[in-house]
């Protein structure tokens, strides 16, 4: 499946709540995000795969994953590392008091999507390696990021209009085209935690790494904040996904590319600060 | 459909393929005023347009623009396609042409030094020299020298000059000697299709593997007359 709806959580039962939510959804954050095949694996499917849901109290986790080209089922291992990831953070979040999220959440985010992909692979009788996938998850709100990783996907964040840092950088082995995977152990998972003003946030996998980032691994600004001044300025995920989606199967990545790509952007509309 | 803002986005500046740089050396002299003007201003609209509508080319093509009057200016540095905003010129002034030449081979021996470093594979650039009269104006060593540079830079290879005579009042001759190169008179204002045309001869150029440099353009008679004085 190319590409992944957002999914929101359902309405709280609290009324009180409801009313946030409401208010998170019209001032929140905005995300949108699309897993492509590329023309490498073009008579395979996608092995790209990413998630993305709204917390409630203006938080928001998202991840992406890139199924190893050498595993049979790493495009599954993919789709249930991030599903399972960001249903963790949910779930982290709900029971969570505290308006931040911390390393534990994302820790137990990585360790239940490799639990996942681990008892996938167990009931269909196959070795672990066969869904090998990286993982690249992030999580916080408007002052405050959290983020894990095993493999070479990368997060950037954003404070501002063209200010782009390395959040979470690519992890490779020594040689480019070698990485890690959850399948692999977590001995490779590196977590890391902002606390600072976002008002951005971007996840990419391999395929998009040197269209995207810059070879001493900083964020090429101009790649980013045209995607992000556009999703912070769509109302209507689904056309903002469907956009994302289309420019990602263009003529413009397809000529840099034969990788699958995936690009996850969240961003606040501007001129919310940080005090709302 | 592609979102009309994300054709803003760019790559990170690591792209391997080879580069087609393009310089175009615009004559911004009161001559051009009106009409001639604003036909170069959408045929620069149109250059970008089709550029963009070529994959391969839209990756290989830079663009830069100087325009040349009493002084000549950098309007547009050096860019990717997707990073060209074409600019909306204006006419005034006489005609300093060896100045706009000079900065126009400064332009193109730059990006070509930086290319050169990062050690990507380069097409030889062109120089678009489009005019429609006379120097004027400027001391006649400046243009002499100018000529000399750019006569040298044609024979050493190091560019493609393609002088342009706008109007029936321009001076091939004086193209033809400063440049080395059979220069072409534009018909009419027909600017569009003669970025049309460049954008055409430069995704063939680009298209092309042969690596000899041979320049096979479209077919130039929808815009130019080749003198036939």
């Amino acid at each position: 499946m190319a590409v992944r709806r957002l999914r929101l959580l359902p309405p709280p039962r609290n009324p009180r709540d409801r009313r946030r939510q409401r208010l998170t959804s019209r001032l929140g954050w905005r995300i949108a995000g699309a897993s492509i095949r590329g023309s490498a694996h073009r008579s395979g499917s996608c092995q790209d795969a990413w998630y993305a849901a709204k917390l409630p109290g203006q938080r928001f986790a998202a991840a992406v994953a890139d199924g190893a080209g050498s595993a049979p089922h790493g495009g599954i291992g993919a789709a249930i590392a991030v599903s399972e990831a960001v249903s963790s953070l949910v779930r982290g979040a709900k029971r969570s008091r505290e308006e931040t999220l911390c390393l534990d959440h994302v820790r137990a985010a990585v360790q239940s999507a490799a639990d996942a992909v681990t008892q996938r692979a167990v009931g269909q009788g196959h070795p672990v390696s066969a869904y090998a996938t990286t993982l690249s998850v992030v999580a916080g709100g408007v002052d405050h990021l959290v983020w894990g990783q095993v493999g070479d996907g990368a997060v950037v964040g954003s404070d501002g209009p063209g200010r782009f840092m390395t959040v979470a950088p690519p992890d490779n082995g020594r040689w480019i085209n070698e990485t890690y995977f959850i399948t692999g152990g977590l001995n490779r998972l590196t977590v890391g935690r902002l606390d600072q003003p976002v008002s951005a946030v971007a996840l990419i996998t391999d395929g998009l790494r040197r269209l995207a980032m810059r070879s001493d691994q900083t964020p090429f600004a101009p790649f980013f904040e045209p995607l992000v001044a556009h999703v912070r300025g769509s109302r209507d995920t689904d056309a903002s996904c469907r956009a994302v989606h289309a420019w990602l199967q263009g003529p413009h990545v397809a000529a840099r590319t034969a990788d699958d790509v995936t690009l996850v952007v969240i961003g606040r509309p501007l001129g919310e600060g940080t005090s709302q | 459909m592609e979102q009309q803002d994300l054709r803003d986005v760019l790559f990170a500046d690591e792209n391997p393929e080879q580069r087609a740089l393009c310089c175009v050396l615009a004559d911004c002299s009161a001559s051009m005023q009106g009409e001639p003007i604003d036909s170069l201003n959408r045929g620069l609209v149109a250059l970008r347009e089709s550029l963009a509508d070529d994959p391969i080319a839209s990756t290989r093509v830079e663009i830069c623009v100087v325009a040349f009057n009493d002084r000549s200016k950098v309007i547009q540095d050096w860019t990717s396609v997707s990073g060209f905003r074409p600019p909306r010129l204006t006419a005034n002034g006489t005609t300093h042409l060896g100045s706009g030449i000079s900065t126009a081979l400064d332009q193109v021996r730059a990006r070509t030094a930086e290319l050169k470093h990062a050690s990507l594979p380069m097409y030889r650039p062109w120089l678009i020299l489009l005019s429609d009269g006379l120097p004027y104006g400027e001391e006649e060593s400046v243009l002499a020298r100018a000529e000399e540079d750019l006569r040298r830079a044609h024979r050493e290879n190091r560019l493609i000059p393609f002088p342009v005579g706008v109007g029936e009042g321009a001076d091939l001759a004086l193209l033809e000697r400063i440049s080395a190169a059979e220069p072409r008179r534009l018909e009419g204002l027909a600017f569009e299709e003669f970025f049309f045309w460049v954008s055409a001869s430069l995704s063939a150029v680009t298209a092309s593997h042969d690596g000899t440099g041979a320049v096979e353009g479209a077919p130039v008679d929808v815009w130019a007359r080749i003198p036939t004085d």
